[in-house]
């Protein structure tokens, strides 16, 4: 989960806020995608752009592109065709690798069951790619066929349908001269003959602007670059901002060298958080924070650990299992919502994930039927998750079936984070880490109400405290189940012989 | 004559009974039509006996091909995918046309299974393929095509049909020969309604079809259907009724297959690809092979069965 760190407030022991949805269209096709399922799918290097929901924005300096230095290749996936299909059959392919086409061209025609359906392009552009032969099974929402389009930046025409901007990522924008600039730019246009003409009068391509299509040098460019060699520099070009009037106390800019980018392509896991992530983005969260007294378990532990020195006991199994005792009286959050929303599923098993960093990224598998596991039992299966995660070996079965899940966060560090739901579960928590804090002692009767005006005189004692930040889809689960269910864990967790005499 | 064109919620029944016209004008209509959102278009007609298989679908398997000639039974082949039908004037041809976002099968089906269960006392239900049945019996078959502007779905629905007939057109001889990968229907025992009502009639289906057609869309004025005479709009329609006709769109569209002979001699498998026989695989087959390569399937099907009884006569 993507956590965002909200500050520490110490005095604050509860706090509750309220995610508004994001304004964003959701997306077009749901998958509840475990992270596995698309570790098994070729990936492909695609620019992140390309992905429905993003929008990017350009800054008002122009610039040109040329199609071959960042001609983008966009992958036109299979657009949802309605009654909940997910997959169809290729039966005709209209376009061929190669063919140019426009925007509502026919591409090919899909079958499920008996619906026939033609699908149409999207862009303008030729054809680079066919992903299915014919006869072959298509997937709703996965790459139908690669486009490259004709123009760098594809600006749909219509406003309804499918406003992609598919914008190709720029690694390094053209230079259109500032001559202090010396970034050796690969992507500098001129022909063969050019380049040769360049290395005879030893001219550095990257000091000669060029006067051709899309910024080419040209050969006059070259000649009229060494007559002008011993002339002093050009100036920028017109459309840059407006030069600044110099006083003699600025001091000069410090002479640098631009660090060039790195760019990289997002795949496998990464690609699959950036799916998931952008998915539970359309549900709307709340968060609620609060903090747990984990002084008793910090002495059990210490106990356990004095019987027994090989013991290999952390909190966690302490926690998943005090999760699940409470989950039984409010099983609203140990459940599934379908993608519409239309749908609660209250889930039998507690199937508790454990958030991982793994070998190949964030992971959460799941410990199955923790109502059924002894915490013994519960930290062997955590064990050997953690090691499976390590070797980059844990199966599906692991990594699916999940219906609550948590997040050790606090292992590393933090207090109050606001998680992400992994959809489609409705409840999720980051555990802060474990600090020792002074904590004022409880009024316990009115018989001390005599001092309440004497607070510097109250008692105090030094507690374990953890914070817990909860997230849930606000649309089934309201504050007050949160807030309830997290008293009921609070308690467990606070007087863990209640946790033990009940399992 | 342009005013059949009009978008909104109406009702349009074909006095055709030629399942090429018939399935031309649906065509015409659909991609003509300027479909208003949030209405519908119903389309009612019936067709003299014929055969009509999906868009992929392959007629040998689907249907006694010989039969259907010797009987004078069209056989046509529809834009839509899904299944063969056999229709007939005991048989009621339902097209509902959207724009494309107003696409939905369940919500058409549901609208005819209440309509005729509350009318005449049934007990219809839909099944998960969309489908209308009444206890085991399929008394619809269900396609549709979904275009980028708009979309349609129709349906047949048993009333009072020659069942031994549509048995004996949708017989196969020749599944058992073929292999492809064309679209095979999935076969269902079928019944009449009126077989479960005997008061149910062509005229009094269409009638209360058009009635709830108008309540169901909420319109008032519910006599707002039309008649289409088909010849007048022979210009529109005629390229594509000439398509749907032609032997090509027919049988050539077909996907390929491969069509296997056994005898006691060898095995022979004719491969087709685009209606013609591209090739002849078997032990000694030299006269054949230049008697049939490059042959249309379907033009040199008589020769081909031929084939198999020579060889079992031997």
């Amino acid at each position: 989960m993507l956590t965002r760190y909200a500050s520490n407030n110490a005095a604050l022991r509860c706090v509750t806020y309220s995610l508004h949805m994001l304004k964003r269209p959701p997306s077009s096709s749901y998958q509840a995608m475990s992270y596995v399922h698309s570790l098994q799918k070729p990936t492909n290097t695609i620019p992140i752009s390309s992905i429905n929901n993003s929008i990017l924005h350009f800054d008002s300096r122009p610039f040109s592109l040329s199609v071959s230095r960042l001609s983008s290749v966009v992958q036109f996936k299979l657009a949802d065709i309605g009654e909940g299909i997910r997959e169809v059959e290729v039966k005709e392919w209209y376009v061929k690798v190669g063919d140019q086409v426009k925007q509502f061209d026919k591409i090919c025609e899909v079958q499920s069951d008996k619906a026939n359906v033609t699908i149409t392009s999207r862009y303008d552009g030729a054809i680079v790619k066919l992903h299915y032969n014919v006869n072959a099974t298509a997937i709703v929402g996965e790459p139908l066929v690669d486009i490259r389009l004709q123009h760098g930046i594809e600006v749909p025409a219509t406003t309804q349908s499918a406003p992609v901007l598919a914008a190709p990522v720029i690694p390094e924008e053209p230079v259109k001269t500032e001559t202090l600039n010396k970034i050796p730019s690969p992507d500098i246009l001129a022909t063969p003959a050019v380049r040769r003409m360049a290395k005879d009068l030893q001219i550095s391509l990257n000091d000669v602007q060029g006067s051709g299509k899309d910024g080419r040098i040209l050969k006059e460019d070259l000649l009229n670059h060494k007559s002008a060699a011993s002339k002093p520099p050009p100036t920028a070009s017109p459309p840059s901002p407006a030069t600044v009037k110099s006083t003699p106390t600025i001091k000069p800019r410090p002479t640098t060298t631009t660090v060039a980018d790195r760019n990289e392509p997002i795949k496998g896991i990464k690609k699959a958080m950036v799916k998931t992530m952008t998915q539970a983005n359309t549900v709307p969260h709340f968060t609620y924070c609060d903090e747990y007294d984990m002084s008793q378990l910090v002495k059990l532990r210490k106990q356990l650990k004095k019987q027994n020195k090989d013991i290999k006991i952390s909190y966690l199994p302490f926690i998943i299992k005090a999760c699940s005792q409470a989950l039984l009286n409010h099983p609203i959050l140990n459940a599934h919502v379908d993608s519409k929303c239309e749908n609660i599923t209250y889930k039998g098993s507690h199937n508790i994930g454990i958030a991982m960093d793994t070998k190949d990224g964030l992971l959460v598998p799941n410990i199955k039927n923790v109502q059924q596991l002894s915490i013994t039992q519960i930290a062997n299966e955590l064990n050997r998750l953690q090691q499976l995660g390590k070797a980059g070996k844990l199966s599906t079965d692991d990594l699916t079936g999940g219906t609550f899940s948590l997040s050790n966060i606090g292992a590393i560090g933090g207090t109050y984070a606001v998680p992400i739901l992994l959809l489609p579960e409705v409840a999720i928590c980051a555990l802060g880490k474990i600090v020792r804090r002074i904590v004022p002692d409880e009024e316990d009767d009115e018989s001390s109400s005599s001092s309440s005006s004497d607070d510097e005189y109250c008692s105090y004692s030094v507690r374990s405290m953890m914070s817990a930040s909860w997230s849930a889809d606000h649309r089934v689960i309201d504050g007050a189940t949160m807030a309830r269910f997290s008293n009921e864990l609070k308690y467990l967790l606070e007087n863990p012989l209640q946790l033990l005499i009940n399992q | 004559m342009q005013s059949i064109l009009r978008g909104g919620n109406r009702v349009l029944i074909s006095r055709s009974t030629d399942v090429y016209t018939n399935l031309a004008l649906e065509r015409y209509l659909a991609e003509n039509i300027k479909h208003q959102p949030k209405t519908r278009l119903l389309l009612l007609w019936r067709n003299k006996p014929c055969v009509v298989m999906g868009r992929y679908q392959n007629p040998y398997v689907e249907s006694d091909i010989k039969y259907l000639n010797d009987k004078q039974i069209d056989l046509a082949r529809r834009y839509s995918g899904g299944g063969t039908c056999y229709h007939d004037f005991g048989n009621l041809n339902l097209t509902i046309l959207t724009t494309r976002q107003d696409y939905n099968r369940k919500k058409n089906l549901q609208w005819v299974v209440n309509t005729l269960n509350k009318a005449f006392n049934l007990t219809l239900y839909i099944t998960d393929r969309d489908d209308i049945f009444l206890d085991t019996y399929k008394v619809t078959g269900s396609a549709s095509r979904l275009e980028r502007l708009y979309a349609y779905h129709h349906f047949t629905l048993l009333l009072r049909a020659d069942l031994n007939e549509l048995r004996r057109s949708l017989k196969s001889t020749d599944h058992m020969h073929i292999t492809s990968k064309a679209t095979s229907s999935v076969r269902s025992s079928v019944l009449n309604l009126s077989d479960q009502n005997n008061s149910i009639t062509y005229e009094n289906t269409l009638e209360l079809l058009i009635k709830t057609f108008f309540q169901w869309n909420n319109e008032e004025n519910t006599s707002n259907y039309d008649y289409i005479d088909s010849l007048l709009y022979y210009e529109q329609t005629k390229n594509i009724e000439n398509e749907l006709k032609s032997k090509k769109f027919i049988f050539e569209t077909t996907p390929p297959f491969v069509y296997t002979i056994e005898n006691k001699k060898q095995t022979i498998e004719i491969t087709v690809s685009n209606g013609i026989i591209t090739d002849i695989k078997g032990n000694d087959l030299i006269n054949e092979k230049k008697q049939f390569i490059g042959q249309l399937f379907h033009s040199v099907y008589d020769d081909i069965h031929k084939l198999k009884t020579n060889y079992l006569s031997e």
